[in-house]
């Protein structure tokens, strides 16, 4: 055999990596029992039972064992001797393992455990409760309150705000100081509890709620946040601008959640993109969201091009084309519930623009005309007239009996009542005056 | 005429002879031999006639003689019985009696000048002459005081001298002698401060100049400081006990100077006991002393702090030559390129000698500022010292990189672990080459996070939220972006996984992991272009397509020298399962086909490099695990060899890492940050030239410096070359009309 010395000699240098001589037999014990887990799956649960009983002490063999084993179990569907599994593993966490590998192990199980949360919620149930519990015992702080988010976000996902609530209440307590102000220092973990509470009352519409936590967020300096949390914060921001119609704000905040999705490789930046574009519609800007660069590789995405297009369209006043768009593309467009709620009001938009362009040049405008025009019941027209005349967007007055818009400074009305009056009291002295020579 | 009776005019001398009797009356009373005193007929009498021989007309207005009379009666009683009293006796008895004399006369002045009370309140007044009281007192200042003042001096100066030596005098005499000083002249202060305070503090000069030089040569100089320290309290006592107040800083300030100014060096360099040989025993005492006495003289605090840097200096040059010895020796056994256990021992010996002197600093020294930057400049020198070819910029990114990492020299507890990562980043501030630390850290950071070696996220997250707040989000901006690409590969991973069960029939049957890297944010690493054995290159398309899915937009570079596969080996004694490197699997899995290859055929196939296929090779057959034979079977990879699997390979473990050859990646890193080095001082030069338009060389070089060394000190002769460099490319030109400026070009 080779001896250091040996190896010395050639200019070639190895590390030590592991200088600890591991326990040869139950290490191999281990892959043996791991090899076999395709093949002959009782015989590796057998195999993984007996690496766990050949530990003297509990240790990082059969740590790994255990977690193999409750993987096993869940597979063939043996649920009770799962959780058993599991409990003797969550023994493990205290000390025998490094913290970041038990907690990617148990991150793992919670993670397939979750993926059927619909079919088995007892399971899951137990599940979560039975880890808490253990991480609180451990002091796995940072575990513990990755796991109450992960079940924080399986009771969003079914919409069970109630007890939503309850485990937030608990996350907020543990980012605080003893004096109740949020601590500073745990900005990363609050800004996920901001992002999935922020979710929570985008659903539930409080939009007082919302825009307080929002403000909050965006406070923290200290987190180094993750792509996709900023970007949760940054699109419900945006809707959140866009139910105040402040549609400014809201397209800023949704440039900014398409750019943390798009490092994030998140499919809502589509999404994102296209709610930007609904927001420069409704802020009537001229401003092209795809001349940025980050925006610009999406500009021939199907979905975004339909939105582009609608752009255009609504650019141009272009209202056949608008509309025709939205026919043909009523999945891309109206199928977002967010996107549908605002269309109306693009629409409103487009007509507006399209009405004042059409009576530009007359001073008397046929009702039944703009309809056809702007393919558009009469009745709405008339309705549309009278709001755009209180608004003082449009100098005229409408004749119902004869359907006639009539446009037209209504100061220059007063001004030839004026002179008739003026006329009138002229007349009337030239009769008195000869009515008092005659007499 | 008819006249009314008058009140008969009274005559000089026989109203003289009537206040006379009064006086002398007085002086009866005031010697205590008769304790008969004035009943009020008596006085009204003597009042009365006072006010008689004043009120009448002239000639009989008598005042300016009674006025000068008053005077002369003082003058006769102090010329006669005063005088002789004081001129019999010396010493303490001669301030008794002078004391005693004082208090007389003042009791007397004032009876008269009841007697005598019409001539202060209109004579006086009207005459603006001084009044009786003054008279009287300058009587005795003019009489007594004048001619005894010095000698009374003289007496107090001995007793307060017997009182230094621990001897007992009377306190309330001595104050009472004082107080003649302060009262003759009218509270003014100038008789105490010209006749007796300035002769004072001769005398106390004189008296701990002999002290002193007594002192210091008995003394150690912790006993020393420790007399010196009683004598200025005492000084103090003094003044709260019998001086005026206004004395003590003027005391205090010439026993100090005598004491501590003029010894300061003596004090301070004493063998065997001086401020040096303080700090070497940890006195620590005493050495709150040395800065309770010095902190008080001008300038008192820059040689104690002087010894104190270069106390700490010696301190650190010591652990550095420690460490060096120890890395030496280790050395001779082993050729290390990297950071070893006595490299990690300096790091911590040096963080330890900080809290040290950081505690005395606080303690000892009060954070006196003067202090402080002592500390801080004895740092900067103990910070910027390389150990065995090692710079401090890299043992310190080894010395986070062991905490941090799983295996690590360190079994800490969290709190254990945050504190040291706090002390490491304290110490970061004293470094000049903190970008080469931060390359340094970046690479280990690099190799932490792709090959899963860190025990705790939120350690990492911790270390760099501590370095931005010091150094600010340049810093550290490129290291979040690594852990933010990592948290982001963990998602990837459950994605594309997804994904494959989603297409059943792009499934490349072997597990595959891929991490995504942002370009910038990671340091580069050597790639080399291989071929790929027919299952990898089935992995890469199949994550390429689930890529290109998700992010038509962005392009995958593949950086294989990263990766590490699991491969099993079907031997004869037994299946064994090898860890190895992406190269180390594929030249492996070349033998699936061929039992025996050469050499080159190895290299053809794979399309390696000699260094590569060498470094492979060598790991593969000349090392721990010889899974494959070589011929000629000898230590050293030529291209003439020949490799054949060895089926008789086998080992106790199952599973076997087949480690690589260590490449020393110093040079490089370094190289690396020289080179960001140049571009940092060329946009620096552009900026401030930009701002000025016109600079002087030394200012450029000067600005230029002072906005970079933040990060690191340049280098003048490279700042010169690259404004050199800048000229070329039109960036800067010199003026025509002076050389030595430079003038900004758009």
């Amino acid at each position: 055999m080779g001896s250091d010395a040996d190896m010395e000699d050639y200019g070639f240098e190895y590390s030590d990596d592991e200088p600890e001589e591991q326990d040869v037999d139950i290490e191999n014990q281990y892959y043996n029992s791991k090899g076999m887990v395709e093949t002959d799956p009782e015989g590796a649960l057998a195999g993984f039972d007996q690496v766990v009983r050949m530990e003297p002490e509990k240790a990082e063999w059969g740590f790994k064992a255990l977690k193999q084993t409750v993987k096993l179990y869940y597979k063939l569907g043996k649920y009770k001797e799962m959780m058993d599994a599991y409990r003797e593993m969550l023994t493990y966490i205290k000390s025998a393992v490094t913290r970041n590998y038990s907690e990617k192990c148990i991150n793992n199980i919670m993670d397939f455990v979750s993926g059927s949360a619909s079919q088995n919620f007892s399971l899951l149930q137990e599940f979560y409760q039975t880890t808490l519990k253990a991480l609180e015992e451990a002091k796995n702080e940072r575990l513990w309150f990755k796991t109450n988010l992960k079940l924080c976000k399986i009771w969003f996902d079914m919409g069970e705000y109630g007890r939503m609530s309850k485990i937030l209440k608990e996350l907020h307590k543990s980012c605080q100081r003893e004096d109740g102000s949020d601590d500073q220092k745990k900005g990363t973990q609050l800004l996920e509890v901001y992002a999935i509470e922020i979710q929570m009352y985008t659903e539930t519409k409080n939009n007082k709620k919302l825009k307080e936590l929002y403000t909050k967020a965006l406070s923290i300096k200290s987190a180094i946040p993750h792509p996709r949390i900023m970007g949760i914060i940054r699109e419900c921001g945006g809707k959140m601008h866009m139910a105040e119609r402040q549609w400014a704000d809201a397209a800023t905040d949704f440039f900014e959640a398409f750019k943390n999705y798009d490092e994030a490789g998140n499919p809502r930046r589509i999404q994102c993109l296209k709610y930007l574009v609904l927001a420069n519609m409704l802020m009537e800007s001229e401003v092209n969201p795809f001349d940025g660069q980050e925006a610009k590789p999406y500009k021939n995405d199907p979905e975004i091009l339909a939105m582009t297009n609608l752009i255009a369209a609504y650019q141009k006043n272009d209202i056949m084309e608008f509309e025709k768009i939205l026919k043909s593309n009523r999945r891309t467009i109206m199928d977002d519930p967010f996107i549908r709620n605002y269309i109306e009001d693009l629409l409103k938009n487009i007509r507006t623009q399209v009405l004042l362009k059409l009576i530009k040049p007359y001073t008397r405008i046929r009702i039944p005309f703009i309809s056809q025009e702007l393919n558009f019941p009469e009745k709405d027209v008339e309705q549309l007239l009278v709001s755009l005349i209180l608004d003082n967007r449009i100098q005229g007055h409408i004749d119902q009996v004869n359907k006639l818009l009539e446009r037209g400074d209504r100061s220059k009305g007063m001004r030839k009542y004026q002179a008739i009056d003026k006329w009138n009291t002229q007349l009337k002295n030239i009769y008195q005056t000869v009515s008092n020579r005659v007499g | 005429m008819n006249m009314s009776p008058r009140i008969p005019v009274v005559d000089l001398e026989d109203g003289w002879r009537d206040v006379l009797a009064g006086v002398a009356k007085l002086k009866c009373i005031l010697d205590g031999s008769n304790v008969v005193h004035f009943v009020p007929d008596e006085y009204m009498h003597l009042y009365t006639t006072v006010y008689n021989m004043c009120t009448q007309k002239p000639p009989n207005d008598y005042s300016q003689v009674l006025y000068d009379r008053y005077k002369q009666a003082l003058d006769d009683h102090i010329e006669s019985v005063v005088l002789p009293s004081l001129n019999e006796k010396h010493g303490v008895f001669l301030l008794r009696e002078i004391v005693q004399r004082w208090e007389k006369h003042k009791l007397m002045v004032r009876w008269l000048r009841r007697f005598f009370d019409y001539l202060d309140r209109y004579y006086v007044t009207r005459r603006s002459l001084d009044s009786l009281k003054d008279l009287g007192w300058s009587s005795f200042r003019d009489l007594v005081f004048d001619k005894l003042k010095s000698t009374v001096a003289t007496i107090m100066i001995g007793m307060i001298d017997d009182e230094r030596e621990g001897n007992l005098i009377d306190r309330p005499l001595l104050k009472n002698a004082l107080d003649i000083y302060v009262e003759i002249g009218d509270s003014q202060l100038n008789y105490y401060s010209d006749d007796f305070e300035q002769s004072f503090l001769n005398g106390t000069t004189d008296y701990y100049s002999k002290k002193a030089q007594t002192w210091i040569l008995e003394n150690s100089c912790p006993e020393y400081m420790l007399k010196a320290e009683e004598c200025l309290q005492k000084e103090k006592d003094r003044v709260a006990n019998y001086l005026h107040s206004t004395t003590e800083p003027k005391l205090f300030a010439a026993a100090l100077f005598e004491l501590i100014d003029r010894r300061a060096e003596e004090i301070l360099n004493k063998e065997n006991s001086g401020c040096k040989v303080l700090l070497c025993d940890e006195k620590t005492e005493d050495l709150a002393r040395m800065f309770r006495l010095f902190s008080r003289i001008t300038d008192g605090l820059l040689p104690v702090s002087k010894i104190f840097k270069e106390h700490v200096i010696a301190e650190g040059m010591s652990l550095l030559k420690h460490a060096t010895d120890a890395a030496n020796s280790r050395k001779d056994e082993k050729k290390g390129v990297v950071v070893g256990l006595p490299e990690q021992d300096f790091v911590r010996s040096v963080i330890e000698l900080h809290d040290k002197y950081m505690a005395y600093v606080t303690n000892c020294f009060q954070s006196n500022s003067v202090f402080h930057k002592a500390l801080k400049e004895a740092f900067e020198v103990i910070c910027n010292k390389d150990v065995v070819g090692c710079s401090s910029a890299e043992l310190f990114a080894a010395y986070c990189d062991s905490i941090l990492k799983r295996g690590g020299s360190e079994k800490l507890s969290d709190e254990a672990i945050d504190e040291s990562l706090e002390k490491v980043v304290k110490l970061l501030t004293y470094l000049s080459d903190k970008d080469l630390f931060v390359e340094f850290h970046r690479k280990k950071l690099g190799r932490r996070l792709l090959f899963d070696k860190n025990t705790n996220d939120e350690h990492e997250r911790i270390l760099l939220s501590k370095l931005k707040q010091f150094f600010g989000g340049q810093f550290t901006s490129k290291m979040e972006g690594m852990l933010k690409d990592i948290t982001l590969a963990k998602e990837h991973q459950s994605s594309f996984e997804e994904y494959v069960s989603n297409n059943p029939e792009s499934n490349p049957l072997i597990d595959l992991n891929v991490t995504v890297l942002t370009t910038g944010y990671w340091p580069t690493y050597k790639n080399s272009d291989i071929n790929l054995p027919l299952e990898m290159v089935k992995c890469v398309e199949v994550f390429k397509e689930y890529y290109r899915s998700d992010k038509q937009h962005r392009k995958l570079t593949w950086i294989f020298s990263l990766g590490n596969c699991v491969v099993i080996g079907n031997f004869d004694a037994k299946p064994v399962e090898f860890v190895l490197n992406t190269y180390q699997a594929a030249l492996l899995l070349l033998f699936n086909e061929a039992d025996k290859l050469s050499y080159s055929d190895i290299v053809s196939q794979l399309k390696l490099s000699d260094d590569d296929a060498v470094r492979l090779l060598h790991s593969l057959s000349c090392a721990k695990y010889k899974i494959l034979n070589k011929e000629p079977s000898n230590r050293v990879i030529s291209p003439e060899d020949e490799f054949e699997f060895n089926s008789k390979f086998t080992d106790r473990m199952r599973r076997i890492k087949v480690p690589l050859p260590q490449i020393d990646e110093k040079k490089k890193v370094v190289d690396d940050v020289n080179k960001d080095r140049r571009f940092a001082i060329d946009a620096s030069l552009v900026r401030i030239m930009k701002s000025r338009k016109v600079l002087g060389h030394q200012q450029l070089v000067a600005e230029c410096v002072e906005q970079l060394s933040r990060m690191f000190k340049p280098d003048i002769k490279i700042i010169k070359r690259r404004i050199e460099d800048l000229i070329s490319r039109e960036y800067l030109e010199r003026d025509s009309e002076n050389a030595q400026t430079y003038k900004y070009l758009a």
